[in-house]
């Protein structure tokens, strides 16, 4: 069965869409079986018998979710919702089992607790009647982390106890830090698989230094100009003190737009290559009008705070109530920071979205596979502040249901518009991969997830 | 017999129904194809076939791999070429091929109640343990193993951003430091820190600081509060020694680092949670270890005084001196009141909270009640200018009204938190210092 001819590129009131044309997928190494005829067989919301349903916990109205992304589908495609059938109830159970174990093995078990908790968000993702699974070796995860851990102390008691080595230190994790991106990618996405196949990651160390080169300045700008600010120095050296922050700052939208970029443009589900037509252009848009955006939002938390709020709390500091709790400041200073903290997290959101989508709706998998995503700013900004008062208030416990929500929020406003269907899609060969790389990247927490 | 009533989509292509058997879907691992399937088990093979009931695979079920249990998700069934079959039927599986009890403990326990109640309990005693006990250990053990030499370069750094911000250049002469610098050495060799301390002088409200390195700060407010007492001021010194002894500010640096690991390893599952989660629990156990930390440098001071030929009663008498002020303060502000309905009286407590940093605050502090300015009375409406100031004779203020301020200072009762008090001054150490005294 010969793969459908890309489509031309359509003027499409949604924002360019266009696809760009893929290479034809290299030839079956073996016969490809013969599919039977099935007139009207596909339908999106077909529920074979492992589909999540709702008594399994699918809160979402799959035909709502379809309306949204059906105007943008073309004739022959089909619209396949994703959709996250995980409970904040279960969830919590595996993670209050598995956080109690990796407290008591002083963090040993924290390989197997990952592994598990992963395993769970992908299971529970579904599109298409089949969902995703994770199959790391829990032990090169040990290994790996063992080893990062040594690495952290040795950077932490240089870095922390002589703030002097601290850009020097900075520059040899710059250096390096193209390399384990790139392991981690290849080890967290060759361990992903939907549908028995697996996913892989085929950008090189070189691809990585390529795209992430502002990393290298930055620190050599620290290494040169260490950021330590003198009250009593001229305004000039003050000035160049800033400038590893300015040069950070000026390149951050490149950096994380690269980032996406290589993850996405040399991935492979099976065969099937997955491309990203997103321009670097677009994540400078989006986090300059971000950077508005925050301006207003923290003009307003300043205006709330100091008209509303210091004057409430200032009563509350006067009253008889402040001499008996000792509690009592550290309470109020959470509650003067939270107009903040708001607005921090609703300009995340605000940037976060955007992103996700110019890039999501501009994702092909293979020649017959787009990607839609239709999240936005301010249900995922809600949702951010309610987890934020929740696990302050619940002291944590709450972070098991937030999890949830945030991944239920982030899955169910993706979806796939297929073409014909996914059998054209064929397995490659994955070759193994180091988890030292990764281990480290979680340790030095640059995240690198979609 | 029609098992699955979801097939109504389906275009029937065969005249006979669905085969029995449990309801899978197959994937060949070869290409992304789901194959509607349905599995037959018999004792001791594992058969699939299709839904018109031609065979897919058959093999032995113990060449069959089952996914471990989590929560809900379907079980997946691993065949020896690749292929994979996955099932909801959860209880078809478990039956068929006995599960073992020990190979899937770790779903067991998050199904059973207890399990998780347990856990939940466990983490919280945990947590717990690890905040009141392991971590500060952990910290002290590490921090003895560091020279101290280590400490220089942050040192360093810590003086350059406190100098830059709280002190100003001491206003003291060679001459008033002379004899607080003799008493300083005098007890700096006692404790056998010797060149590992050095004393310096600066400009701000009354304290004496411990800067990691061995530097300690004495300021000119205490200078003129104690009255250029060297009993009094080698007393703080003392305790300052202390924390400098036990590497205080090391520990706390570690412990703060060891809580933050903790929380972000906890709360690192969820994006979009603020900082404000992380760093409250850190501030909050940064409290807890400065109280004990305090309680530490008290003790090395009584060792230290009693060596030197001192007592530990100066430290009672400097702590002492710092109850008179408050004591002051209070009657001050209370007069106030009385006077009217005062809009001032916040401000009376603000002076209060800042001149009451004692001896030995290690955090930051408001410097506007500058004590050598003099202008630490609050204003009263009734133009008491020329009434004692309390920072330098106290004592002419409660002169008369001891029992009016003791009432005042049961009222406030044990203020162990103020806008930036990190160590009061409580009656429990005037009294741990007057026991250590008899002793």
């Amino acid at each position: 069965m010969t793969p459908a001819p890309p489509p031309a590129p359509s003027n499409n009131p949604h924002g360019s869409l266009e696809l760009v044309p893929l290479p034809e997928p290299t030839p079956a190494a073996h016969e490809v079986q013969p599919k039977p005829e099935k007139p009207d067989e596909r339908s999106p919301s077909s529920v074979f018998a492992n589909e999540p349903t709702a008594d399994q916990g699918a809160e979402v109205d799959p035909e709502n979710n379809l309306m949204v992304f059906a105007p943008a589908a073309r004739g022959n495609e089909s619209v396949e919702p994703l959709k996250f059938t995980g409970t904040p109830g279960e969830y919590f159970r595996v993670w209050i089992v598995n956080t109690f174990l990796v407290i008591v093995t002083l963090g040993l078990w924290s390989p197997w607790a990952k592994i598990r908790k992963r395993r769970f968000f992908l299971r529970n993702t579904w599109v298409a009647g089949a969902n995703f699974d994770y199959h790391a070796n829990p032990w090169p995860i040990l290994r790996g982390r063992l080893i990062a851990g040594a690495a952290f102390l040795i950077y932490w008691f240089t870095g922390e106890l002589n703030p002097r080595y601290a850009p020097w230190v900075a520059l040899f994790v710059a250096l390096i830090a193209p390399w384990i991106v790139v392991s981690s990618l290849r080890f967290n996405l060759s361990n992903t698989s939907y549908r028995n196949l697996r996913f892989s990651f085929e950008g090189t160390t070189k691809d990585a230094i390529i795209a992430l080169w502002p990393i290298w300045l930055v620190a050599l700008s620290a290494v040169l100009y260490p950021p330590v600010f003198d009250e009593s120095g001229s305004i000039a050296r003050n000035a160049l003190a800033g400038l590893a922050y300015f040069v950070f700052i000026l390149f951050y939208p490149y950096l994380h737009g690269k980032m996406r970029l290589l993850l996405l443009n040399h991935s492979r589900y099976g065969h099937a290559p997955i491309a990203c037509t997103t321009r670097l252009k677009t994540f400078y848009t989006i986090y300059l009008r971000g950077i508005l955006v925050a301006i207003g939002l923290y003009l307003a938390a300043t205006i709330v705070a100091m008209i509303i709020l210091f004057p409430a709390m200032g009563a509350v500091m006067a009253s008889s109530l402040a001499r008996n709790a000792k509690w009592l400041p550290i309470v109020i200073g959470v509650i003067v920071a939270l107009p903040f903290a708001c607005a921090g997290l609703i300009w995340y959101a605000f940037t976060q979205t955007r992103l996700i989508n110019a890039t999501f709706n501009l994702t092909t998998i293979s020649t017959n596979v787009r990607v839609f995503s239709n999240i936005k700013t301010w249900p995922m900004a809600k949702l951010y502040i309610v987890n934020t008062v929740a696990v302050i208030f619940t002291l944590g416990l709450a972070i098991p249901w937030a999890a949830v929500r945030t991944a239920k929020q982030r899955v169910e406003t993706t979806a796939l518009a297929v073409t014909g269907d996914f059998d054209d899609i064929i397995a490659d060969a994955v070759p193994p991969t180091s988890a030292t790389a990764d281990a480290a990247t979680e340790f030095f927490s640059l995240d690198i997830a979609l | 017999m029609n098992e699955t009533p979801n097939t109504a989509t389906q275009a029937p292509s065969s005249t006979h129904t669905a085969p029995s058997g449990v309801a899978a879907a197959y994937f060949d691992g070869k290409s992304a194809r789901r194959i509607e399937a349905r599995l037959l088990l018999s004792a001791r093979t594992l058969a699939v076939v299709d839904l018109e009931g031609n065979p897919i695979a058959h093999v032995p079920k113990d060449l069959v791999r089952v996914s471990e249990r989590i929560a809900n998700t379907p079980y997946r069934l691993e065949f020896p070429d690749g292929a994979l079959a996955v099932t909801s039927d959860h209880a078809a599986i478990e039956r068929s091929f006995r599960l073992d009890p020990g190979a899937h403990w770790l779903a067991k326990l998050e199904r059973a109640p207890w399990a998780v109640a347990a856990a939940l309990g466990g983490l919280f005693v945990a947590l717990y343990f690890a905040y009141q006990f392991v971590i500060p250990k952990v910290a002290s053990g590490v921090a003895e193993r560091i020279p101290r030499e280590a400490e220089q370069s942050l040192g360093e750094a810590t003086m350059r951003t406190i100098d830059g911000r709280l002190f100003k250049p001491t206003e003291t002469t060679a001459a008033q430091q002379a004899p607080i610098r003799a008493t300083f050495d005098e007890l700096a060799k006692a404790s056998g820190l010797g060149d590992a301390v050095r004393l310096e002088f600066r400009k701000m409200s009354p304290n004496a600081l411990a800067i990691p390195g061995g530097t300690i700060v004495v300021t000119d407010g205490l200078i003129r509060v104690f009255k250029g007492d060297t009993r009094l001021i080698g007393a703080v010194i003392a305790h300052e020694l202390g924390h400098v002894y036990h590497r205080h500010s090391l520990k706390h640096l570690l412990a703060g680092s060891a809580s933050a690991l903790i929380v972000g390893a906890l709360a690192g599952d969820v994006s979009g949670v603020s900082a404000l989660v992380t760093s409250a629990p850190v501030i909050l156990s940064a409290l807890a270890y400065t109280r004990d930390s305090e309680r530490e440098a008290d003790l090395y001071a009584f060792e230290l005084l009693r060596k030197t030929g001192r007592s530990p009663k100066d430290f009672a008498d400097a702590m002492r001196r710092f109850e008179t002020i408050e004591d002051c303060f209070r009657l001050r502000e209370a007069d106030a009141k009385k006077q009217s309905s005062n809009p001032l009286g916040k401000d009376n407590e603000d002076d209060e909270d800042e001149n009451d940093e004692s001896s030995e605050s290690t955090g930051a502090a408001t410097s506007s009640a500058d004590a050598s300015s003099g202008s630490s009375t609050p204003p009263t409406p009734s133009g008491a200018s020329k009434s004692p100031s309390c920072m330098t004779d106290p004592d002419l203020v409660v002169a008369g009204r001891e029992a009016e301020a003791k009432r005042l200072r049961e009222e406030e009762g044990d203020r162990e938190t103020g806008w930036v008090h990190t160590h009061p001054i409580t009656a429990e150490r005037i009294r741990a210092a007057e026991e250590a005294a008899k002793r």
